[in-house]
């Protein structure tokens, strides 16, 4: 897994982008940009760069979901590896999103070492 | 509308209800149709006014429980640091909005503290990192000199303490941080609940609206049979009544929208007599 990654966080909430922020730091992921809603996220991803998605579900304009629908419905940008991170903990909602082509699901609250496993497996299977 | 005054009792709203439920009974005996019809206008007429009443007491509560909010919420102790702010804020969900606010600046505030502390922990490491290159020093000169043996071992041990010393208080640090997405799970229920007291006011103040276009639609019925018109009947009348239906008139406020403020909301309950 490549610590250079740039990684692209997602969340209405300015105090969880900071706590996903420190955290991925704290895991040696640096390149790091944030991004408040699937509306200011979208142009962030089309101009390019980003090598992974962490994203809140529940965000105005833009939702998770419907961000992750976009993401792997755009050719230029369908290969982006998404994790998501969020309070939706309803089993119909994790199965939209399995089916949505999410890359792992992660519930708030949530531990560092959970997000740490999470990231492993998605790019032990990217890689396998 | 002071005559709604009159349905605010149940007892004297039976009571009307069995006086007139009698007359009808006499009126049809007597074979007084026209009369009789009449009677059952009115009865159905005191039906929908007792209705409008109840949605208009229960609209006019939860608007006084919503401006209200503000004199319930400003004597918590939680708050107190905040009350100035908290007693220039008029509504309960701009106060709601303030609890989003003000949970969020300070899980920031611990957050910046929990940064700061961080440092400070990189900094103690990479003096561990300095201390080992001593070690190592000492590891070499102690091949030629083994009376250094000990201190070496010493140092070795004391190293390995301060280690983990480190990476527990990083873990508590980390646990710290952590515990700030309380911020999250918390707004986001609180804009929740935001959107639902927003809601039931707006849905209740809509029902008004419609209740007190029904009720004029009684009121001007009942006049056109006074009028003479009783003859006239029921689905005719509907239809009639149907176009020329128009709701109060209130200010700052358009037709078919929702009161835009709580100012307006209080104009449109008070025309109403609420």
């Amino acid at each position: 897994m490549n610590k250079d990654m740039k990684i692209l966080v997602v969340d209405d909430f300015s105090t969880m982008r900071r706590i996903i922020k420190n955290l991925l730091r704290d895991l040696g992921f640096t390149n790091i940009v944030e991004a408040d809603d699937g509306a200011t996220a979208l142009p962030v991803l089309k101009a390019g760069g980003i090598d992974f998605l962490v994203t809140d579900w529940n965000m105005p304009k833009m939702s998770g979901i419907d961000l992750l629908k976009t993401v792997r419905a755009d050719p230029s940008l369908s290969h982006i590896p998404i994790l998501m991170v969020t309070a939706e903990a309803k089993r119909d909602q994790i199965i939209m999103a399995a089916q949505a082509g999410v890359n792992g699901y992660i519930i708030k609250p949530f531990t560092a070492v959970v997000l740490k496993e999470k990231i492993d497996k998605i790019f032990e299977r990217l890689q396998g | 509308m002071s005559d709604f005054e009159t349905y605010y009792d149940q007892h004297q709203f039976e009571a009307e209800l069995q006086t007139r439920a009698e007359r009808l009974v006499e009126l049809l005996n007597q074979g007084q149709l026209p009369q009789a019809m009449d009677e059952v206008q009115q009865l159905n007429e005191m039906r929908h006014r007792a209705l409008y009443h109840e949605v208009g007491t229960l609209t006019r509560a939860v608007h006084n429980a919503i401006v209200g909010f503000t004199d319930d919420v400003s004597s918590t102790e939680l708050l107190q640091d905040s009350k100035q702010h908290i007693a220039s804020i008029s509504d309960a969900t701009e106060r709601l909005s303030y609890v989003i606010e003000l949970t969020e600046t300070n899980a920031h505030k611990t957050i910046d503290q929990v940064d700061d502390a961080l440092r400070y922990v990189a900094l103690i490491e990479k003096d561990v990192v300095q201390r080992q290159e001593l070690i190592d020093e000492l590891a070499a000169l102690k091949k030629d000199h083994p009376q250094l043996e000990s201190l070496y071992e010493k140092a070795c041990r004391y190293a390995v303490d301060h280690s983990d010393v480190l990476a527990k208080l990083k873990e508590r640090l980390t646990g710290i941080l952590l515990a700030q997405e309380y911020q999250d799970i918390t707004g986001q229920l609180i804009k929740r609940v935001i959107q639902l007291v927003a809601d039931i006011e707006e849905k209740l103040v809509g029902l008004m609206a419609v209740a007190s276009r029904v009720n004029s639609l009684g009121a001007l019925a009942a006049h056109k049979s006074v009028d003479g018109d009783a003859t006239a009947d029921a689905s005719a009348d509907a239809e009639r009544l149907e176009v020329t239906a128009e709701g109060p008139q209130v200010k700052g406020r358009n037709q078919g929208a929702v009161a835009s403020s709580q100012d307006d909301v209080d104009d449109l309950l008070s025309s109403l007599g609420f």
